[in-house]
């Protein structure tokens, strides 16, 4: 007994310590660790806790599930954080922006029940099932009886194997042949949505499609997804990420233009600046490479790409400038 | 692996009980509405329109008919006029106008038995060919329509796919369109109760592929606008499969990859939504006691994008591998359907058996 109510001491610094560092995450293995072994007693040390932020931490780093899922644990420590810190952040189950969503989305909604229209017509014809090609029943070689003994005479082992060789090399071709054939690509004419809301939503859709698609590093269906959403309804997260996609298959050019258009609509866009950065980085501008990278750096500290960018730049426009040597005058 | 600390958490919005059973929710594309479709204990079908407020849900209104319902989808409407096609226990196919619902805009009865499951295609996006309805009932029959709206009031149906005469058909248990990213192309996919799944290609009117596994439950394919990437499959016996559909290697097939989901033994597996890049949502039951419902999101990832492995230098592919993000118990009665909404990411629907439907949020789904 002497040695659980030591142990529980011990729990407290320890676990204080830890969760102190919980951010930082330097002693997992140790919070990992102590939690384990004194896993008796975690009860009652969230129970008796009267530190809202340590509690608040607790209970992240339960709901994260780390090092494993105490349901009980979890519950537990819900309760006495809502003892403790009912406004917390982490009580605030909802969605932070639901709310926002709701009206934005309910906007669109009735703009698309006023405009609803009582007939439903079809652009596109209905498809015509291909003829499928009849598939030419290969000939059955006829069989050579075991009792047709003039045509085994004729037989020729080595003939046979190089004919089936063939055979086996032609399907091979074919095959190859057939996937190597371009998928046709959608053909889409986008003529203009006639409501708002649908032209958000299909730009949306495609916008989803070539954020899949670029992850998958796809990068030309990606592109073709990015365009079909910006012909549907540009915006800045549309441009930006086609601006992305350029960058990766190299068309720097393209790439720059879409952070331009980028800029034009939002003056401040921190994303357009790094990747305008790299663009020109690429293209071997340099000095604007450089004003580009110390905007974004300017406009958003901690952004470690951007950082890397400018020092970069920086170093290649350092060797481009002339040696300038300072002059020491003394002065009397 | 994934971080842990940007494990996705599904909480439970609100919830709200309901009075009879509710076979579908489905959300209302580009709306912060929903449906509920199922049948009152008096026989009834009844379908119900909820509203996603402040302060949790509320109801915008309802319509009564004959028959029980028992799946519905808007996938085939388009933005202005978002019609519900629905099926029902009786076997009829009936597409909605949910403002003005005294008549069905379209009605077909070529079914027999209860339509189990429905599914729509290319309402709202352009390019992707003509708008279809694809159903799925328990005589075996799959059929689909196309939908032309309000001025064809007696069309009959494109194609049908049916058992060879003589034959029962299996109970068809699941539907679902695909690779329809142009005018011309389109798969229907179909799973039967014996296990059997069959990819129909509706340009050439033939079966594509066909697998048995062992049991089946639901599927669904990826993206139904982009070249057919994967079709995962979940059977009874709590395995998920996962078959990479795109590349089709002549002597060995499809490449599969499966997973048991190891922690609830005796698992009935169900159906499955797919939403922003393969993660699936799977809904499941123990069926030991307590019955519990579990809801597990899987993610797909793919090991090589355009993953060949050269076998005989075909290309050969690579299916993935399932890992499973999170899990929660969400309702103490299996959860019947679920639905991701296509507006939001991480906002969903689902229903259970416990007669009560639950707006569920998942969130930094954006990491995964």
């Amino acid at each position: 007994m002497m040695g659980m109510a030591e142990n529980c001491k011990k729990l407290n610094s320890d676990v204080y310590k830890i969760v102190a560092h919980m951010f930082g995450r330097k002693d997992q293995l140790f919070y990992r660790n102590t939690i384990s072994r004194y896993r008796i007693s975690e009860i009652d040390y969230i129970q008796h806790c009267k530190d809202g932020k340590e509690m608040e931490k607790i209970y992240h780093v339960l709901l994260s599930g780390e090092e494993g899922v105490y349901p009980h644990l979890i519950e537990a420590a819900e309760e006495r954080l809502r003892q403790l810190k009912p406004k917390s952040k982490w009580l605030r189950k909802t969605c932070p922006d639901l709310e926002g969503w709701v009206t934005n989305i309910s906007r669109h909604n009735k703009e698309l029940e006023t405009r609803k229209n009582d007939e439903t017509r079809s652009d596109t014809a209905v498809r015509i099932p291909k003829k499928l090609e009849d598939v030419p029943v290969r000939n059955r070689e006829k069989r050579i009886s075991s009792i047709n003994y003039s045509a085994w005479d004729k037989y020729d082992p080595d003939t046979e194997i190089l004919k089936m060789e063939l055979a086996e090399e032609k399907e091979k071709m074919g095959v190859i042949e057939k996937q190597k054939r371009p998928k046709p690509k959608k053909s889409v004419s986008f003529n203009k949505y006639p409501t708002e809301a649908e032209a958000v939503y299909a730009s949306n859709r495609e916008k989803e499609k070539g954020n899949e698609f670029f992850k998958a590093g796809d990068y030309d269906e990606a592109l073709q997804c990015y365009t079909n959403s910006i012909s549907s309804k540009p915006c800045v997260n549309n441009l930006n990420n086609r601006a992305v996609t350029y960058l990766k298959l190299k068309q720097y050019e393209l790439a720059l233009e879409d952070c331009d258009r980028v800029l034009t609509i939002e003056r401040d866009n921190v994303k357009a600046y790094t990747r305008k950065g790299e663009a020109l980085e690429k293209l071997e501008r340099y000095q604007e490479a450089l004003d580009c990278a110390e905007f974004a750096v300017q406009k958003d500290p901690n952004n470690g790409v951007a950082q890397e960018l400018a020092e970069r730049v920086r170093k290649r426009c350092e060797n481009k400038l002339t040696n300038t040597r300072m002059k020491i005058i003394e002065i009397e | 692996m994934v971080d842990l600390l940007q494990k996705p958490q599904i909480i439970c919005h609100t919830q709200k009980s309901l009075d009879y059973a509710i076979h579908d929710v489905k959300w209302i594309p580009c709306s912060a509405k929903f449906i509920a479709v199922g049948g009152k204990s008096n026989g009834a079908g009844i379908v119900e329109i909820y509203a996603l407020t402040g302060e949790g849900v509320e109801k915008r209104g309802e319509f009564c008919k004959k028959e029980h319902f028992k799946c519905a989808t808007f996938d085939a409407s388009s933005l202005r006029n978002r019609h519900l096609a629905t099926g029902d226990f009786a076997g009829r196919l009936q597409v909605w106008d949910l403002e003005d619902n005294l008549v069905p805009i379209y009605k077909t009865t070529e079914h027999k038995a209860v339509i189990n499951a429905i599914d729509g295609v290319s309402g709202a996006m352009s390019g992707c060919g003509a708008p279809e309805i694809v159903t799925g009932s328990r005589d075996g029959k799959i059929l689909e329509v196309l939908w032309y709206g309000i001025f064809v009031k007696k069309i009959l149906p494109v194609a049908k796919f049916l058992a060879t005469e003589g034959t029962t058909g299996r109970d068809c248990w699941a539907v679902a369109f695909g690779n329809t990213y142009n005018n011309e192309e389109r798969v229907v996919a179909a799973g039967y109760d014996n296990g059997d799944i069959k990819i129909f290609d509706l340009n050439t009117m033939k079966v594509r592929w066909s697998k048995c596994v062992k049991n089946g439950w639901g599927f669904s394919l990826t993206e139904k606008n982009i070249p057919m990437n994967k079709l995962v499959a979940t059977t009874l016996e709590s395995k998920i499969h996962c078959f990479d559909v795109k590349t089709y290697h002549p002597k060995k097939g499809i490449s599969m990859c499966n997973r048991k989901s190891t922690q609830f033994d005796n698992l009935d597996g169900k159906t499955l939504a797919a939403k922003p890049r393969d993660i699936y949502d799977d809904r499941r039951f123990r069926n030991s006691v307590p019955l519990e419902i579990v809801r597990i999101l899987y993610t797909i990832s793919i090991i090589q994008s355009d993953g060949w492995k050269k076998t005989d230098e075909i290309p050969y592919g690579v299916a993935g591998e399932l890992t499973m993000l999170q899990n929660t118990v969400v309702s103490e009665q299996p959860v019947t359907s679920f639905d991701w909404c296509a507006d939001k990411m991480g906002l969903s629907v689902c229903s259970s058996y416990d007669q009560s439907i639950r707006v569920l949020i998942t969130t930094k789904l954006k990491y995964h």
